[in-house]
């Protein structure tokens, strides 16, 4: 092989090797912008699932927890009207406090139903509409 | 006694669970001891109205002389004022936590110098108005107030209707949680 043939050899490895190292970094900039977007995600997929978990636990809290309440009572008023305990107007005291207790719950779930519809663009208008009002 | 409430300490404070069938009856049986104990006892009471309160502890041989009561539904139910009535406050709406505050700093004040316990009744039906972040507040500001006065406390609870998590912070304000089901069992 003549020098001039060597050159040339030489300057088409030095052109790959450049080329591989464009690559490689162009490749290095891609895999950092994936593993940020991955890592975005991954917060943004835990701190759903976090707000998720909340608000399982806190509509139990504030839905089940509180129709037992109203359960409860109910019953306890039907015992007190068996057992002829209270006049007339205490047991439609006790029945109006079960009402306002029932109200409440009702914009209870609205408020968590807000709170989750407010946070996602998965809802069309009406349904929005249907489970916050 | 079902559980031994007889062993409370003056000036401490406690979370009284039990179940929701039984919390009426635990009042009850939680005021008896507290007057036994010739405690003078501030009854929070944010499900059963003052007037229905009222007869229930006669039913029961419970005088009101040393009984005081903030009420936070009777006056939210019937939609206008409740006469006056000497021992007991009324707020206006059971989700107004300034107003209760309000209320049970004052009831507390006129107590001081005597032996005083609170009996809050019950953690749960405040869920209904309340958030848990805010109870847990609320909770914490009652323990607070209850520790600078030298007053005991007892906070009842059905343990089934709250989040574990929730639960535990509860457990922090408190130097003692008595599972009244659990101590009725334990006793059979």
């Amino acid at each position: 092989m003549d020098n001039n043939a060597m050159t040339e050899k030489l300057n088409n490895l030095e052109a790959m090797a450049a080329s591989l190292n464009e690559l490689l970094t162009v490749q290095e900039t891609v895999v950092a912008e994936q593993s940020e977007r991955i890592r975005k995600d991954e917060i943004a997929l835990k701190e759903s699932n976090e707000r998720f978990i909340a608000f399982i636990k806190e509509a139990a809290m504030r839905l089940k927890n509180p129709m037992e309440v109203v359960e409860q009572n109910i019953s306890l008023v039907i015992d007190d009207v068996e057992r002829g305990q209270f006049d007339n107007r205490d047991i439609l005291l006790q029945l109006k406090i079960q009402i306002r207790n029932l109200e409440q719950i009702r914009k209870n779930i609205i408020e968590l139903n807000k709170a989750i519809v407010d946070r996602s663009g998965d809802f069309s208008e009406s349904s929005r509409k249907f489970l916050t009002e | 006694m079902e559980f031994p409430l007889q062993e409370i300490k003056d000036e401490e404070i406690y979370l009284v669970m039990a179940s929701a069938v039984e919390i009426r009856n635990k009042n009850i049986e939680l005021i008896k001891v507290l007057l036994a104990k010739e405690y003078n006892v501030l009854v929070i009471t944010t499900n059963q109205p003052y007037d229905i309160l009222k007869k229930n502890y006669e039913k029961n041989g419970i005088a009101m002389e040393k009984i005081s009561v903030v009420d936070t539904v009777t006056k939210y139910a019937m939609g206008h004022d409740h006469e006056p009535v000497k021992n007991c406050r009324f707020v206006v709406n059971p989700g107004d936590m300034t107003a209760i505050g309000i209320a049970v700093t004052e009831s507390l004040g006129g107590l001081k110098g005597k032996k005083v316990s609170l009996l809050f009744d019950s953690v749960n039906s405040m869920l209904i108005y309340i958030s848990s972040q805010n109870i847990t507040k609320f909770v914490h500001f009652v323990t607070n107030k209850l520790r600078l006065l030298g007053f005991s406390g007892m906070f009842l609870a059905v343990e089934k209707g709250l989040d574990p998590d929730v639960l535990t912070q509860l457990t922090t304000f408190v130097d003692e949680v008595i599972d009244v089901d659990k101590n009725h069992g334990n006793n059979q």
